[in-house]
């Protein structure tokens, strides 16, 4: 990712812990935790099977880090990474329970070759770019556009404002300019 | 050409905009490519926000990982050394495993084999193509740069790289048993005995 004010870029960090820089990796970690967290959730791991494949994606990431020639590309290979550290603990966790099930549970639990598709994948993969972006905004604008709109319901203007301490007619032009924030930042980092 | 007000796209987004301006608004779109594209960009990036159920890995998960620099702390790359010579012990081979009551045979001819090598595992595919056997897999774990791959066998010999995210696809094999050697940084791991047969 291009860098941006106050954020390092992926590359920036990688190159950060390449010297040793702790920092760095805790940042890498915070930036990337809910999309690792997702991935093995959404293959329908349980909390134990997804913190599992959360630490084997993260060992694999500090082992590799001064192998991985585009850092600048690492959200591919995180993707990557933690999709087929989700494939083997599906697997593993099927082999474990052939012979141990019911005929019926494991004619219902035959293991999927592809536990997650590849249109939700790159739809996480979107929303983790749309979150990023939105982690270099201001914080007022961070604050609005979670309220409004990472809701199925988006509250009403009034509720709103009172939340954020401003005058309800000022929530239109306000919403619309980080929007255009996040949208212009959305691009430039996606290009 | 005046284009659409960002502001205005956004309240076309969210269903806000007041009824006169809908047929001028409209009627822009049709014709303006450039506001067309910004409206539909606009609409999917609300569309990601709305749609995004995601949740924060717990605490204590994220913290584990975070103190894993202290104990995997990148090292610098090392000066030339001997280098260490392992043989590969299978941990998995789907071939073995019972099939699952109503599964027919023969319903996956993709066998998957899971080898323990030392501190990291490597996982290969194997199966049938037009072409011959196709062989794939992935050292799981650290393989530094550079590695390669090398199938030997009676009919054949073929050697691939390993790319950045240690993951190899060897060129179609003929059928017959082989030996994979993987030649990483500072091991050479040796995978003996996999029968490329029907």
């Amino acid at each position: 990712m291009a860098p941006a004010t106050g954020q390092r870029s992926d590359a920036a960090l990688v190159q950060a812990c390449r010297k040793g820089d702790a920092a760095a990796w805790e940042e890498l970690v915070h930036r990337y935790q809910r999309f690792v967290h997702e991935i093995p959730r959404r293959a329908g791991l349980d909390e134990q099977a997804s913190a599992e494949v959360f630490q084997d994606v993260f060992l694999a990431l500090i082992q590799s880090l001064e192998g991985i020639e585009q850092p600048e590309r690492l959200s591919a290979w995180i993707l990557t990474t933690a999709k087929r550290a989700t494939w083997r603990m599906v697997r593993r966790r099927s082999a474990a329970r052939t012979g141990q099930t019911s005929i019926d549970e494991e004619t219902e639990e035959a293991p999927d070759a592809q536990p997650l598709p590849e249109d939700v994948l790159l739809r996480l993969e979107e929303q983790h770019a749309v979150r990023t972006a939105m982690a270099d905004l201001d914080e007022r604008c961070q604050r609005l556009l979670k309220l409004l709109f990472y809701t199925s319901k988006p509250p009403a203007y009034g509720d709103v404002a009172a939340q954020l301490g401003i005058a309800e007619g000022s929530i239109g032009p306000i919403r619309a300019r980080c929007l255009e924030r996040l949208h212009r930042r959305l691009r430039d980092v996606t290009s | 050409m005046r284009h659409i007000v960002f502001e205005q796209l956004v309240d076309r987004a969210e269903g806000r905009l007041p009824a006169p301006e809908r047929p001028r608004i409209e009627a822009h779109l049709a014709e303006c490519g450039r506001c067309r594209s910004e409206a539909s960009s606009l609409q999917h990036m609300i569309e990601l926000m709305r749609t995004d159920t995601t949740e924060d890995a717990p605490a204590h998960v994220v913290n584990r990982a975070v103190r894993l620099f202290r104990t995997h702390r990148p090292a610098p790359r090392p000066g030339p050394s001997i280098r260490q010579r392992l043989v590969a012990t299978l941990r998995f081979d789907s071939a073995q495993q019972p099939m699952a009551f109503g599964v027919r045979a023969g319903r996956t001819q993709t066998r998957e084999l899971l080898y323990g090598m030392g501190d990291n595992e490597l996982e290969v595919r194997v199966e049938p193509s037009e072409a011959g056997w196709s062989v794939s897999g992935q050292v799981l774990g650290s393989c530094g740069p550079g590695g390669e791959v090398l199938a030997q066998g009676e009919a054949d010999r073929v050697t691939t790289d390993l790319n950045e995210v240690c993951e190899f696809s060897l060129p179609p094999l003929r059928e017959g048993i082989y030996t994979l050697i993987l030649r990483l940084q500072d091991v050479e791991v040796e995978v003996p005995g996999l029968e490329l047969r029907s």
